[in-house]
């Protein structure tokens, strides 16, 4: 299997005044291309400084981090920004879409930076929202939203979709809604998108083809699901 | 049953808060504090000394006994002063001789100044009898007493020129001269403006001052008392008694209230025009200072929003939540109020009053604070606690659970809104985006142009008063006055001395005198100047050009015509104060002159009346620069003098204007950059948003700019033509019935503050763009869950 992301000796410190904190502690870590990846671990394990490193939103303290073969942890800001922009899609679990744009206007904001974004239509119409593409947020419910979330993050057409507890403010429901778009997304480009999902809800786990635990800033476990459940089998 | 130690644990956590917001968000608070403190620096400053002058005058003038009525006439004699003491209202009568005496041997005195010794020194003496009204304020020597000999000499002249109490003067008057031993140094309450004629315009307290001596001191056979003061008993009535000793006592010439007499007048003129066009301005420092703290405030609790809605759902009391918020904005604008108020007093007042006071003697003066000013500041406060307690109580009213969400954006769906238009989509990314923004941010982006505007229309009207007092000098000087030299004619100048004047400098002469006049029932006293200088004197129209009077009738000034209701056309009936003949005469035209506002003629028209004209003044462009002294003639007076005479005298206003334009600027930058934080900080989760989907930083620097930028120059362009009506507003309505000048704005004084304002909205938000590079994506989109 091609690797998509591999992270070697990798540590995150934070330094809060004269103390340290060690987010993560020498991980190393290999994930491949077209899989789903959940990323599980109690809070402050360091999951979420794990997908920041990945997504180029944050730099290691320590080791690299190679994307594609790119190593990303030597990057200046401009190519960070580039990297976002072409191979990295986002869903936060508080949805961070712009409350003063429209649905419409929250995914076109996208392709302005994008060389090949899929229409915003498709965006749409691929999480059901294209009715309501001249909605403002505050008009839409939290699920509703975190589907404009993925539609922004889908337009771009990303190799990596990386999700910070993406159902963590919804119901279940709901989250089985926004797992199953998640996983279209991974199955779309026939099967080359890469989709990490950061969460403490073990259930999620089950529809994984990979599960990685994370504890006290260490990989604890990598384990292959070789049998992952449809995600109208799980609920919470 | 209340747990007070609990209480008062939860307030102890809730101060520490107050004081962690305040330094996470310094910046902010700091510009809050500058406002006010700007504001009210500038208003009690401006008031402390304005106010100071009015006060202190008030006090002097109740204290030395300013007369209420200035009567002159042939002689008052003691028949005559006695009908005067009979008359209902009047309290005290006192008659004055007064006259002009030149020191002999004044080149071994030293005008300060210049430090030249003094060719001319000229002392008005007035002889008295007894001092109940217009006291003499004793600085140094003896008291008055009408058997002491010797005189008592106005104390700013013998300040300046050294004279000291024992020392002896010879004086001349009118070819005999006489000694005396200066036995007292004297202010008196109508020479608290001193100048030698109207023509002075700035009083000199170098080469002019007054004297009092008693009547005794002048030899008998020659006394006569030309003037009385009248002091009333119910000052309400002075009007009427005024009229009634002019009616029922023979030979009175004049009949004048305070409000004629050049002393009270000339002060009382000084401390208004700049109270009005300070009031304006300091008015305005509040207005603008006041609107840009309070949408701060309540941008600043809206931004807390989800920290109230924690707070309340902890259980903290609404009323302990809304008095920590509160808190923020009141002890800042106290602390910053009560700041102003004192260096503003200390600073302002006090260096302003120090200066005015060079020029005007009043013995003791303070500056003054005036309720006015700690209304103001308290308003200030009051404004500020009160808007933040609204926006507090907004988000408290709302339930616990609501209140911990962001606040959802009142955004109205609109169908066919411009933004869908294919048009809207060509455009780049951070115009769009910045269209989107301020169409959808109505009220912040108004609140940003509001701000911004008010201040550059500040700066623009500082420098537009300082273009204009400029303006009205040129137009004085530059195209009235059209004479090199001119003479001004003694009183007792002789014909022969008057035809070899004329023959050798030329015939251009000129006549002012006071005329009464009836208008809509009312009696007005106005000069006239009988012109015929020869274009000299120039007589300007309405846009400050010369033009040729006709020889038909009368003009007037254009003010003048409308504070009267004078029009062209309309028949005044006049007469020449201290003559009989009155005269119906059709005002034939209007004029227009900066700082005289009265009746104009031609000497053809003067003659033919029954009148004999009796030039005052000769106009000549010969150079007289060698000249020192000319036959009939009081003094010699260059343009360039008359002109640095009035700059003198605007060098005040020109100082205060300074300080208006450099508060204007230091209020305009922290104006300017107070919006620049808040639109900031307003955005930065956006922008946060923005970085995480791949916008490089110079995108979003783009972004951030450009809409500032727009909302500068919108702003600026409304602020321009704003500036020139607030100039135009102070000259033509504030600053009193005398003067008429608009606002003459240089081209460059509007480009200078429209390209300062871009600068400085410029600099600023470079300087706050630099942040979109620190911010931490991931903190950012934490801190807004």
């Amino acid at each position: 299997m091609e690797k998509v992301v591999e992270l070697k000796n990798v540590s995150k410190v934070y330094k809060i005044g004269e103390n340290e904190f060690k987010a993560l502690d020498n991980i190393n870590l290999s994930l491949n291309k077209g899989e789903m990846v959940v990323i599980l671990g109690p809070s402050g394990a360091g999951k979420s400084t794990l997908l920041n490193l990945i997504g180029g939103m944050d730099t290691p303290t320590s080791g690299n981090v190679i994307i594609d073969g790119e190593n990303i942890s030597k990057y200046n800001e401009n190519s960070l920004s580039d990297y976002r922009a072409e191979n990295v899609g986002f869903i936060f679990q508080f949805y961070n879409i712009l409350p003063s744009l429209t649905v419409k206007e929250n995914v076109d904001i996208v392709r302005d930076i994008v060389k090949n974004p899929i229409s915003t239509e498709e965006a749409l119409k691929g999480v059901g929202l294209l009715e309501h593409s001249k909605k403002f947020p505050n008009q839409l419910s939290g699920g509703e939203q975190q589907r404009v979330s993925i539609a922004r993050a889908i337009a771009k057409n990303p190799k990596l979709l990386l999700c910070d507890e993406p159902t963590g403010a919804l119901d279940s429901n709901t989250g089985i809604e926004v797992l199953k778009l998640l996983r279209k997304q991974c199955d779309a480009n026939f099967g080359s998108n890469t989709v990490i999902i950061v969460t403490h809800n073990s259930l999620i786990a089950d529809i994984a083809d990979t599960v990685v635990h994370v504890k006290n800033g260490k990989i604890e476990s990598i384990i292959a699901n070789q049998n992952p459940k449809r995600i109208e089998e799980i609920k919470w | 049953m209340r747990d007070w130690k609990l209480e008062v644990r939860k307030m102890n956590v809730l101060n520490k808060k107050i004081g962690r917001d305040i330094f996470k968000n310094k910046s902010q608070f700091i510009t809050i504090f500058l406002m006010v403190f700007l504001a009210v620096f500038a208003f009690a400053g401006i008031h402390a000394y304005m106010d100071g002058m009015k006060e202190s005058s008030k006090i002097y003038y109740k204290n030395q006994n300013l007369q209420d009525i200035w009567l002159t006439a042939e002689n008052f004699d003691e028949e005559k002063l006695e009908e005067i003491k009979k008359i209902d209202n009047v309290k005290n009568v006192e008659r004055l001789l007064t006259i002009n005496a030149s020191v002999i041997d004044s080149e071994r005195f030293t005008n300060a100044e210049t430090k030249k010794p003094i060719p001319d020194l000229l002392i008005e003496c007035n002889f008295i009898e007894t001092n109940e009204i217009n006291k003499m304020y004793l600085v140094e020597g003896e008291k008055y007493s009408k058997e002491k000999q010797g005189l008592w000499l106005d104390y700013y002249l013998a300040k300046n020129i050294g004279i000291k109490v024992g020392d002896e003067l010879e004086l001349s008057i009118e070819g005999s001269s006489f000694k005396e031993k200066v036995i007292g140094l004297v202010e008196v309450p109508d020479h608290v403006y001193f100048i030698k004629d109207e023509s002075a315009i700035f009083p000199s307290h170098n080469d002019y001052g007054f004297a009092y001596l008693s009547i005794n001191e002048f030899p008998k056979d020659f006394q006569i008392f030309p003037y009385a003061i009248v002091d009333v008993d119910d000052f309400s009535k002075v009007g009427k008694t005024k009229n009634e000793i002019k009616n029922k006592v023979d030979g009175i010439i004049t009949a004048t209230l305070r409000e004629d007499n050049l002393s009270y007048e000339g002060y009382k003129r000084e401390a208004e025009e700049g109270d009005t066009y300070s009031g304006v301005f300091s008015g305005l420092f509040v207005f603008i200072a006041i609107l840009s703290v309070v949408t701060t405030m309540n941008r600043f609790v809206k931004k807390e929003r989800t920290q109230i809605g924690t707070l309340k759902a902890l259980g903290i009391r609404r009323s302990k939540i809304t008095r920590m918020y509160v808190n923020y904005g009141f002890f800042i604008s106290v602390l910053a109020s009560i700041l102003g108020i004192v260096l503003g007093n200390l600073a302002i007042g006090n260096l302003f009053l120090e200066m005015e006071m060079v020029y005007y003697e009043i013995p003791y003066y303070n500056i003054v604070t005036i309720p006015l000013v700690y209304e103001v500041a308290i308003g200030i406060v009051i404004v500020i606690t009160l808007v933040t307690y609204l926006s507090c109580r907004k988000i408290l009213k709302e339930p616990a659970a609501e209140a911990l969400r962001v606040e959802r954006p009142k955004i109205k769906v609109k169908e066919n809104s411009f933004t869908t238009k294919k048009a809207f989509n060509k455009l780049s990314l951070s115009t769009k985006w910045n269209i989107r923004d301020v169409a959808r941010s109505k009220g912040r982006t108004l609140a940003a142009v509001v701000g911004i505007a008010g201040c550059t229309m500040l700066v623009v009207t500082a420098f537009g008063m300082y273009d204009s007092l400029k303006s009205y000098v040129s137009w004085e000087f530059g195209i009235i006055n059209n004479f090199e030299y001119k003479l001004n004619l003694s009183a007792d100048c002789t014909d022969e001395q008057y035809d070899e004047m004329i023959s050798k400098f030329g015939n251009n002469t000129s006549q002012t005198t006071g005329v009464e006049f009836k208008n809509h029932g009312e009696l007005l006293i106005k000069p006239l100047t009988i012109n015929d200088s020869n274009g000299l004197l120039q007589v300007t129209d309405h846009s400050r050009a010369p033009f040729t009077m006709k020889d038909s009738g009368l003009y007037i000034t254009e003010k003048m015509s409308q504070v009267n209701d004078l029009k062209v056309g309309d028949i005044v009936e006049w007469h020449i104060i201290g003559s009989d003949n009155w005269y119906k005469t059709k005002i034939v035209g209007f004029n227009r002159d900066p700082q005289n506002q009265q009746f104009y003629c031609t000497k053809t028209f003067f003659d033919t009346l029954e009148e004999e004209y009796q030039a005052d003044s000769v106009y000549t462009n010969k150079d007289l620069s060698k000249i020192k002294e000319i036959a009939g003639a009081n003094t010699i007076q260059t343009k360039k003098n008359l002109e640095d005479g009035m700059n003198s005298m605007l060098n005040m206003m020109y100082s205060l204007i300074i300080v208006l334009i450099v508060v204007s600027i230091i209020l305009a930058v922290v104006i300017i950059y107070n919006l620049g934080i808040l639109s900031f900080s307003e955005k930065e989760y956006q922008f946060a948003t923005l970085k995480v989907l791949g916008y490089k930083y110079k995108q979003i620097k783009k972004i951030f700019i450009k809409q500032n930028i727009w909302i500068g120059i919108f702003a600026i362009i409304i602020a321009l033509p704003l500036g020139n009506f607030m100039t135009d507003y102070i000259f033509k309505n504030a600053i009193g019935d005398s003067y008429d000048f608009e606002a003459m704005i240089k081209p460059i004084t509007f480009i200078g503050s429209a390209l300062g304002t871009f600068i400085v909205v410029y600099m600023v938000n470079q300087f706050l763009a630099r942040k979109i590079r620190k911010i931490d994506m991931v903190s950012s989109l934490k801190g807004n869950e």
